[in-house]
């Protein structure tokens, strides 16, 4: 693959309900912010992706709908393209962009707003109309589902997937991007009611409002203009089965999958020494431990020893989400973007709480009811 | 002239998207629909490279990207593999704080998303046999199971 680099990257501060701003005044902020971290003007960008979903914009062709404030009408207007998806799927796209030789450099765009819409109804909506809506489930419910069956199959405590909580949230504290920051103990989280058990409502990445950006550009353009690159060094993109019935719950064929093709790609042969950082996207708790397993930091049901054992922690062997990852902000499609974001900053040697001497960090999205999708990106700095 | 500055109240518009469809249940879930409707039996789908049964049928095998053309019956009982609350208010609930489950029915390789009833959540557990209650008035769709309760409150 030809190389691609990460020149600019931003976000907005994330927070509950961003009642000054629409979506169009968000994707402006990322866009502006972002090319003034690459250091590039409007009228560098080859092409656009903006990434977003219709049900929580709450309108048809949404991705459109900020097209200007991303500056596709600039000019005679640039070409853009649309992903609905995770953020990550956008910035996948984005490459494939440059890498079809038609693009120089691709800026991606991420933008929702959790406060507007019902996230309830949005995401039983993402349920086939036929057989399964009517059971009113919803993603939460769908990740309790995945939950009892992690926890079931290798006897995980509650203690464990609580740690995932404490730990990220106060990663958070130095992270003014942040929704949710603050010390907590295992009991606090294990104290909080259970909306759907075995789920704590501490345990859930708090309804976020914010928007992301990313630019990506070939080799030459990176060199022209001066710019101080993140490489790709390995990405891959999969995805399993939907409905839930059909899935075995307590692992993940797809992140597996997933992360080992981008390995390979990057040359990487045991995870969990050649990574040095990971901002991995947990919706719930659980997940951080699921996912550990499934992008091989460890064995299978070792998810719970794993975090247990503090090599995940901010000074630990492998730390994950030093940014306090989407249980401390999430913006449902930008949160896979904010970990490719935080892995880039990594790298640079800018990230809130950095990794000392950080040269190479994973970033993870997904999407869909339980993660049935998964997008695995290798970063490097040389 | 005078810049913009931020108002001293901020105002949203308030509505609602509400869009009718109607969602064809295709061959496959309508002949399903229809068993159930008319003869309170349960049907599956056989995919004939892999042998898993799909209950609710599907008419594809997504693992081996077959057709699944073999009927047959399942269930009606079958186990818990999966089970969860929804302990809050949803618009979408079909019933105050829902109990949703998967349910493997007899016979199936793949579990059913459905309701459980008559059984409170601490209870509840993983290979719980349970058996379908079947609506009086049934009208064609997944509703037409009420929910499922534990087998042996059935028997006595
Ligand atoms: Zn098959």
């Amino acid at each position: 693959m030809d190389k691609i680099a990460v020149i600019g990257v931003a976000q907005t501060p994330f927070s509950p309900n961003k009642s000054g701003e629409t979506y169009a005044d968000l994707a402006y902020e990322a866009t502006t912010k972002a090319l003034e971290d690459a250091g590039l003007a409007i009228a560098d960008i080859g092409n656009i992706i903006t990434t977003s979903n219709d049900f929580w914009d709450g309108r048809t062709i949404s991705s459109m709908a900020v097209g200007d404030s991303a500056g596709a009408a600039y000019g005679e207007g640039k070409n853009i393209s649309t992903v609905e998806g995770d953020g990550t799927l956008g910035a996948f796209y984005g490459m494939t962009r440059i890498l079809s030789g038609s693009y120089e450099s691709t800026l991606v765009l991420a933008h929702s707003k959790l406060s507007e819409g019902n996230n309830h109804l949005i995401t039983n909506a993402f349920f086939d109309p036929t057989y399964e809506r009517a059971i009113g489930m919803d993603s939460l419910t769908a990740s309790a589902l995945q939950a009892q069956s992690y926890y079931n199959r290798y006897k995980i405590p509650p203690r464990q997937s609580a740690l995932a909580v404490v730990k990220n949230r106060a990663n958070a504290i130095r992270n003014p991007n942040a929704h949710l920051q603050e010390e907590l103990t295992i009991e606090d989280v294990l104290r909080s009611p259970q909306p759907a058990p075995p789920i704590h409502e501490m345990e859930i990445a708090p309804e976020s409002d914010g928007a992301a950006a990313l630019i990506l550009t070939t080799e030459s353009f990176a060199k022209k203009h001066g710019a101080k690159p993140v490489w790709i060094e390995g990405v891959s993109f999969c995805a399993e089965g939907h409905r839930l019935g059909e899935r075995r719950l307590w692992e993940s064929p797809a992140l597996r999958q997933a992360a080992q093709k981008a390995y390979k790609m990057a040359g990487i042969d045991n995870p969990r020494k050649d990574i040095d950082v990971a901002e991995i996207y947990e919706a719930c708790s659980y997940q951080e431990l699921l996912w550990s397993e499934e992008l091989g930091f460890c064995a299978q049901g070792q998810g719970g020893a794993f975090i247990e054992s503090r090599a995940t922690q901010l000074k630990g062997e492998l730390p994950i989400n030093p940014s306090g990852g989407c249980l401390s902000a999430h913006a449902i499609i930008v949160a896979g973007l904010v970990r490719i974001i935080e892995a880039v900053l990594q790298l640079r040697g800018e990230a809130v709480n950095q990794v000392e001497d950080a040269k190479r960090a994973l970033a993870h999205g997904q999407y869909g009811l339980a993660g049935q999708s998964h997008c695995v990106w290798i970063l490097g700095k040389n | 002239m005078n810049s913009i500055e931020a108002p001293e109240t901020l105002l949203w518009r308030e509505s609602r998207i509400k869009i009718p469809y109607a969602w064809a249940a295709g061959e496959t879930a309508s002949r399903f629909f229809i068993e159930i409707r008319d003869r309170k039996k349960i049907f599956g789908t056989k995919c004939p490279s892999c042998d898993k049964v799909y209950c609710p049928p599907k008419k594809t095998c997504g693992d081996c990207f077959s057709n699944c053309g073999e009927w047959l019956e399942v269930g009606p009982d079958g186990e818990i593999t999966g089970f969860t609350q929804a302990l809050y208010e949803g618009g979408a609930h079909p019933v105050k704080n829902p109990v949703g489950g998967l349910i493997l029915l007899r016979g199936a390789s793949t579990a059913m998303l459905h309701l459980i009833g008559q059984c409170p959540l601490e209870e509840l557990k993983i290979g719980m046999k349970v058996t379908p209650v079947f609506k009086e008035n049934r009208q064609g769709n997944i509703l037409d199971i009420l929910h499922f309760i534990p087998a042996k409150q059935n028997h006595g």
